[in-house]
């Protein structure tokens, strides 16, 4: 009886809303996205689906972070063809205390291994706030998932059907969402507490990408960071106005960035040499179905036609040439693909391209492609497709450690977290590798989870968290 | 409730619903009272598929509508439905039992549908001819219909059809994991619903020696080997490329098998299935076959027959020796256990198709194996041995005169040894059904000039030839040598998807067509469609369904009749030209590498093992592989939705295609740089053939609808990506030793 009372006391103060403390992980990669772990407990080395599981809980597909805060632990999955459920579980035994369905009608096509439960939600120990493809934004209370406010989001359009996966986050009470598309690219700013909308400021010049906001706060001003097409923008949290641009990036942003002391570091690998600028090569061969070499409105979706409208500078109702490329972007940013690792210095106003680029590797071997960079100490790690690690000096861009394979084949989509002197890297095969944190990258250890995995794990309380497609594992160093 | 009131009730519930129609109002199905079960499944089916079609009520009755009724079909014929001989008897055709008869008129005054064939079974085509003229398409794994409802239109419709081919046959089974031997009795059950559906009218299991389908015991030995697929064991846990689909399993199996350890247990899986596949066939009004080759035996048999020969995959199979000749006691007395272990265990089977197989050891009872033919059939008056195979070794190149000639000679010992053991009645008995007819399979194309004389009682011929229907269409003048009764008699086995191109997506759909049409002038039964692999079959068969109804349709229209109904008419032009770019690609490995792709041990690091750079060809088969892939991709932009999961099937399967062929092109490359001694670059191309071979599983494992698929990656991770895994580890030891 004493046994129950006790469990229900926690229960109680487990239940009580609080801050978030610094061992939680509330958004995509942790705090403000560094994929860095606060916390001093230690974590486990060796694990697998069955091996040093504190436990496991069955959610549905999804490629969606865990999130954690306040002894919850936050996901999102499909649970059927048509609906999406965020699912909170409690970090001690992995109940699950409650579960928010949403119905997806008709959502707009993608392509694999994107999910319709791709985007990570975002907390502050009181909300958690999720996007959800037909629905937009929402917040519900972490204590009983019950919603507290909706903001209808206009749909992305993906000229390739790559389909959403964007991820909010939350900052000094205000929730700021990115969405990167092909037609009407944006940056939204809401209200945590209320839901309204505060700002939004387009980004029109910028194709689909998947980069989140990163706060980067350099000589006391707290800039709102955002990748996309060709440029990296600072922009005032507060109106939405943009502060500086750094316009040195690729084509697309699949990554996000990471701050560290002011500096922002990122990592981009694109299909494509600088001259294969636009979309115009794959638009021809995939979307130009007779091969006549131009576009008509036909070959494209009806969401594009204005675009083609915009493109179609003699009116003959056909894109040819350049005019594939002034209908899908910008005149003004028409950036290419490429590899490359950057350090852009924070704070600046204007174009900063030249006076804030402190170094930058062009047609880089090391550049990661899916997973975003882990700053850590004075290294920036990156691993990319093939399980190819480097090391870089984060001072100088200078190699500490050349790319070599971690003995794992296959995609990255997961980015790099780190804990405990640990870097847990995720094979989208399912295993993970650990490293130990250093330059030399010592391997620890090679796990299996046993299913696909694209989610970036949370750390939180020495507790891994890994979401493979299908169920979310809770590992500790040992199980009793 | 008693039975008035449940009547009552029931007849509220009728009455609701009928008042409760929608839009196009209500469509009385009619079938007769004491029709035949088929014809009653029929109207079931017509009637499921008319409410997908339709914005309508659709109605199973006995009885026409006592109210007029907008929209009535009559199902059946004027033997079997008393409402179609009284009123439609005069315009009913005459057809034989596989005809199919369509036709809008009128019944009392109100539009009515007649849909009818010549036996149950043919209305049942009839029925699905239907489906087919609204819009249905029909593919191995399920169904396509229209996106959207449409209105019911029965009028205008005049169809009479009559097969060109009355044996249209779908072997099933065989020993490989990416083929349907991987399937559990659900998905056969899929598959053979589909089949009846686009008027297959035969299922042949195909069984070999070593396989769990049938138990015996001879002179003490029990048969004991009981295995699916050649013995392999396909590991899918640990570091397994595209591993998802096995949902954590430790080992792909067929599902029907999972648990099933000990050989009685494996044997009882096996004969649970195959069973359930027979009666399935049943169901639907197709015959079931079995073939099997009655002188090939699992190797525990070796013991009782001196001097056999053990040969195939892994030595799984032993067959007849320098000791045993034609009329052998042992191997007479063996076969006949054999045989009659299948009958027994199989007793409802219609056929039995007895193979002969290639045993060129088994050639020196040649001159007794004539005699006693000649002796039984007259033949040395046409002809005498020596001409026989002398002929053999003109038609042949010269380094396999040997062998072809030994073929034949084997080949006329296998049928004078299967005369032999047919003249014991007893052998083909079946419990409470008779003889069980046969079907010989396998006589050689040298002989074919022969088989009036050597079919006397005009048992039914499968010829085999060649396994890909492009070897076949290379040279059809051979049948021109089978003369017209024996073609009467005869099937050809049509390979669809040949397993010496392995998992490769592949077409032969032009030479099919030009097999089909020498058959048809020749008037042949019909065909057996062999797959022993499983990948881009709904176009295939769907072409082989319609041309074995029409004799003028080709495959472009076959092509144009299908994706303008599953993906939209927008996508036609681009997946004609995906088969065309894929034909081109299978022709290209084919004048290559004829086993290019054989799914067994060492398929893929054998290119890592041979020398010199990656061949020309392979860059020309990658460039028409990319010619699909961008025609495919094209159309998947412009499909309709209800084709676009379909599409991107067959897009997965593509990637697979280019990363398989550049895995190998990296491989060869690795090998090249070992020769050369640069083991950096070696390591270095390994390691991107694993990439690309990894992304290959990963493309296929993103679009799998059945277990065959999950054996195609089982497979290449068991003989590609595995031991590719192995070997990076040992060349990264040689490099740390070196270090």
């Amino acid at each position: 009886m004493i046994f129950l009372l006790g469990i229900s006391l926690v229960g109680l103060l487990r239940a009580w809303p609080a801050r978030l403390s610094a061992d939680d992980w509330p958004q995509f990669r942790g705090p403000n996205c560094s994929g860095i772990s606060q916390s001093s407990k230690s974590l486990p080395t060796q694990f697998s689906f069955e091996e040093n599981v504190a436990w496991s809980a069955e959610l549905g597909d999804g490629i969606s972070s865990p999130v954690v805060a306040n002894g919850r632990v936050f996901s999102t999955a499909m649970v059927s063809s048509d609906q999406l459920a965020v699912i909170c579980h409690d970090v001690d035994h992995g109940t699950e205390l409650w579960k928010h369905e949403v119905q997806i009608d008709d959502p707009p096509p993608l392509t694999q291994p994107n999910s319709y439960a791709s985007s990570t939600p975002a907390t502050d120990g009181k909300h958690l706030y999720v996007y959800v493809i037909t629905r937009g934004l929402i917040a519900l209370d972490i204590l009983n998932g019950e919603q507290i406010w909706q903001l209808p989001v206009e749909q992305p359009c993906f000229i390739f059907n790559w389909g959403a996966a964007a991820s909010p986050i939350v900052f000094e009470g205000m929730v700021y969402f990115n969405q990167d598309d092909d037609l009407n690219s944006f940056l939204l700013c809401v209200d945590a507490k209320t839901g309204e909308l505060r700002w939004r400021t387009d980004r029109p010049e910028i194709l689909a990408g998947y980069a989140v906001p990163v706060i980067c706060e350099f000589e006391g001003r707290k800039d709102l960071v955002v990748a996309g097409s060709g440029k990296l923008k600072g922009y005032d949290p507060r109106t939405g106005q943009e502060l500086w641009t750094c316009n040195s990036l690729l084509r697309n942003s699949l990554t996000t960035p990471v701050v560290q002391h002011g500096m922002i570091y990122l990592s981009q690998t694109i299909l494509g040499g600088e001259s294969d600028n636009v979309y115009s090569k794959p638009l021809l061969q995939w979307k130009d179905t007779d091969q006549d070499g131009r576009l008509t409105k036909q070959e494209i979706p009806e969401s594009f036609w204005e675009r083609f409208d915009r493109g179609d500078a003699n009116g003959d109702g056909f894109l040819i040439g350049g005019e594939i490329d002034e209908a899908f972007q910008s005149p003004g940013n028409m950036v290419g693909g490429g590899t490359i690792v950057q350090a852009i210095q924070g704070g600046g106003t204007g174009d900063v391209t030249k006076t804030h680029m402190v170094w930058k590797l062009d047609k880089t071997r090391a550049a990661s492609d899916y997973s975003s960079p882990l700053a850590i100490d004075d290294r920036l790690f990156l691993i990319k497709r093939g399980g190819i690690t480097s090391v870089l000096d984060k001072a100088t861009g200078e190699t500490i450690r050349k790319p070599r394979r971690i003995g794992n084949i296959g995609y990255y989509y997961a980015s790099p977290v780190v804990g405990d002197g640990k870097i847990y890297v995720v094979g989208e095969n399912g295993f993970v590798i650990v490293l130990a944190n250093g330059p030399q990258l010592n391997f620890l250890a090679k796990n299996d989870m046993g299913d696909t995995c694209i989610a970036t794990p949370a750390i939180a309380d020495g507790r891994l968290y890994i979401r493979t497609r299908s169920k979310l594992f809770c590992l500790t160093e040992s199980v009793e | 409730m008693n039975m008035k009131q449940f009547a009552a009730a029931l007849c509220l519930i009728v009455v609701l619903s009928v008042s409760s129609s929608r839009g196009s109002g209500r469509i009385n199905i009619v079938v007769g009272t004491e029709a035949p079960r088929l014809e009653k499944f029929a109207a079931q089916e017509m009637a499921a598929q008319f409410r997908r079609l339709f914005d309508a009520k659709v109605v199973v009755s006995e009885s026409p509508a006592k109210q007029p009724v907008k929209h009535q079909v009559l199902l059946g014929s004027p033997a079997t439905n008393p409402h179609i001989k009284t009123h439609f008897a005069h315009e009913w055709p005459e057809l034989t039992d596989q005809g199919i008869f369509i036709r809008s008129t009128r019944t009392v005054g109100q539009p009515a549908l007649l849909v009818g064939g010549g036996s149950p079974v043919a209305t049942l085509w009839a029925a699905y001819e239907l489906g087919h003229r609204f819009g249905v398409r029909y593919m191995l794994h399920g169904d396509i219909f229209p996106a959207e409802p449409v209105p019911v239109r029965l009028e205008g419709l005049n169809v009479t059809m009559e097969p060109q081919f009355r044996a249209r046959a779908w072997e099933t089974i065989g020993d490989f994991a990416c083929g349907s031997a991987a399937w559990g009795l659900e998905e056969h059950k899929r598959a053979i619903g589909q089949l009846a559906k686009l008027k297959f009218n035969r299922v042949v299991l195909s069984f070999s020696p070593w396989q769990p389908f049938v138990h015996y015991t001879f002179r003490g030995v029990p048969k004991s080997l009981a295995q699916l697929w050649h013995g392999a064991i396909f590991r899918v846990d640990g570091d397994t490329a595209g591993r998802r689909v096995f949902k954590g399993a430790a080992e792909f199996r067929n599902p029907d098998f999972l648990g099933q350890e000990s050989y009685g247990e494996i044997t009882a899986a096996a004969t649970k299935l195959a069973s359930g596949i027979i009666d399935a066939a049943h169901e639907l009004g197709m015959t079931a076959a079995l073939s099997i080759a009655p002188l090939e035996f699992p190797p525990e048999f070796k013991q009782v027959l001196l001097d056999a020969r053990l040969h195939g995959q892994e030595e799984l199979i032993v067959g007849p020796g320098t000791q045993q000749s034609p009329t052998d006691p042992v191997l007479l007395q063996l076969t006949k256990t054999k045989i009659r272990a299948y009958l027994t265990t199989y007793p409802n089977i219609d056929v039995i198709y007895l193979a002969l197989p290639e045993l060129p050891d088994w050639f020196e009872h040649d001159d007794l194996a004539w005699n006693l033919l000649d002796a039984q059939f007259g033949i040395g008056k046409q002809t005498d041995l020596q001409k026989l195979l002398a002929a053999a070794n003109r038609h042949t190149v010269s380094n396999g005169r040997k062998r072809r000639q030994r073929v034949l000679q084997g080949n006329i010992t296998s049928l004078a040894f299967l005369q032999t053991l047919l003249t014991d009645p007893n052998v083909l008995q079946r419990a409470n059904h008779g003889p069980v007819p046969i079907v010989v399979a396998g006589i050689d194309p040298a002989l074919f000039f022969l088989l009036d004389q050597i079919n006397p009682e005009n048992a039914e011929l499968l010829h085999g030839i060649d396994r890909s229907a492009r070897g076949l269409a290379a040279d059809t003048a051979i049948f021109d040598r089978i003369p017209p009764a024996s073609a009467k008699n005869s099937s050809l086995m049509l390979t669809l998807h040949d397993e010496d191109i392995g998992p490769l997506p592949q077409c032969a759909l032009g030479h099919l067509h030009k097999l089909l049409d020498k058959l048809r002038r020749q008037k042949w039964s019909g065909f057996v469609t062999t797959y022993p692999l499983l990948g881009d079959s709904a176009p295939v068969l769907h072409y082989l369904a319609r041309a074995s109804f029409d004799a003028e349709i080709t495959p472009e229209q076959s092509l144009d009749d299908f994706f303008t109904a599953v993906c939209g008419a927008g996508t036609v032009a681009s997946m004609t030209e995906f088969y065309n770019m894929l034909e081109r690609a299978t022709n290209i490995i084919y004048e290559n590498d004829p086993i290019f792709a054989l799914p067994v041990p060492g398929v893929v690091m054998k290119h890592y093992n041979e020398k010199g750079l990656p061949p020309e060809w392979w860059k020309q088969t990658l460039a028409r592989y990319g010619d699909a892939y961008n025609e495919i991709g094209r159309a998947l932009h412009r499909s309709d939705p209800q084709g676009r999961l379909y599409l991107t099937y067959t897009l997965k399967r593509m990637i697979f295609a280019s990363t398989y062929f550049r895995t190998l092109q990296a491989l060869r490359l690795a090998s090249h740089a070992n020769q050369d001694g640069d083991s950096e670059t070696e390591v270095e191309q390994f390691q991107t053939a694993l990439d690309l071979i990894h992304d290959g599983l990963r493309a296929l494992a993103e679009q799998t609808r059945c277990h065959s698929d999950l054996g195609t990656i089982a497979i290449l991770n068991a003989y590609g990506y595995h031991p590719m895994l192995r070997k990076l580890d040992e060349l990264h030891a040689a490099e740390d030793n070196l270090d």
